[in-house]
């Protein structure tokens, strides 16, 4: 159910429709004043799983690579998933030391994996980016 | 289809503040002073947050086993008052319909004010613990 007030466009619709649009000097801005606060939660929500070296991790919504960079320096497996190009060619740069890692511009509600891919998932504030948050915030419970 | 495997962690943080981010309310707050045209602010709003309860209900129904639900303290790093609205521009610009649209002389009057804003939530917001605040839900996937 939408659950969003507010006249006109509501924030998810807005962020939805133009998070592909996502321009470099978006992506700068993105890095600098978002990620620092998205890599703190991150790393909380890493530290309540046994993730380690060797497991293949998602990342739902991976924005700049607060959780993806963490989880590739534990040595661990990442496919980084997000609707921006200019998100995802940023994050690939970063990526450049874990050749076993890799951004992928793809819908975090129309995966093409199989079942049982990865040994976990994570979305760190990014239902917010979608419509219907709330169904999208169902979807993650069901990856 | 579940691309988590049996056993393996989920990770889920989403805002549980009514604006999301620390900028978004301050950006917010500085907009309802601007001498808009009446209905003309789109002020997008979480009008219902999930609660523990339905993190962990929710996560249940989808055949996971919830390891805990907890309330995290997420303020966002902040430019200096003066340069807070050129530093974010070109985020908020896309992300606020209002404040894209806005002409050269509200556009000057609105960084007079945010610049006001940010040294109030740093006086008293951030002290009084208003700042930002998210869920992490964690859950393993049942067998």
């Amino acid at each position: 159910m939408e659950r969003y007030s507010g006249k006109g466009t509501t924030m998810n619709e807005t962020l939805n429709t133009r998070t592909a649009e996502f321009s470099d000097a978006m992506v700068s801005t993105y890095e600098t004043w978002a990620e620092p606060l998205s890599a703190r939660l991150a790393k909380v929500a890493l530290g309540r799983t046994t993730v380690s070296a060797g497991d293949h991790v998602i990342d739902i919504g991976a924005g700049t690579g607060a959780l993806t960079l963490q989880v590739a320096a534990l040595g661990a497996r990442v496919t980084a998933i997000d609707l921006a190009p200019t998100m995802v060619d940023r994050l690939t740069q970063r990526l450049a030391p874990y050749p076993e890692c890799k951004a992928l511009v793809m819908d975090g509600q129309a995966l093409t994996f199989d079942d049982s891919t990865f040994d976990a998932a994570f979305s760190i504030l990014s239902t917010t980016m979608f419509p219907n948050w709330g169904e999208r915030w169902m979807k993650l419970c069901e990856l | 289809m579940r691309v988590v495997r049996p056993g393996g962690w989920l990770g889920i943080v989403h805002w549980a503040s009514p604006y999301g981010a620390d900028i978004f309310t301050i950006l917010l707050r500085a907009l309802r002073k601007l001498p808009l045209p009446a209905g003309s602010l789109n002020a997008p709003e979480i009008t219902v947050l999930r609660s523990a309860d339905e993190f962990r209900a929710a996560l249940e129904a989808r055949e996971c086993e919830v390891v805990g639900v907890e309330l995290l303290d997420a303020p966002s790093p902040l430019p200096a008052p003066e340069s807070f609205m050129d530093a974010l521009d070109p985020i908020i610009y896309r992300i606020f319909p209002t404040y894209g649209s806005l002409d050269e002389s509200m556009r000057g009057e609105l960084r007079i004010l945010l610049a006001e804003e940010v040294r109030q939530w740093i006086k008293e917001d951030v002290p009084a613990g208003r700042t930002a605040k998210v869920r992490l839900a964690i859950a393993r996937r049942s067998g």
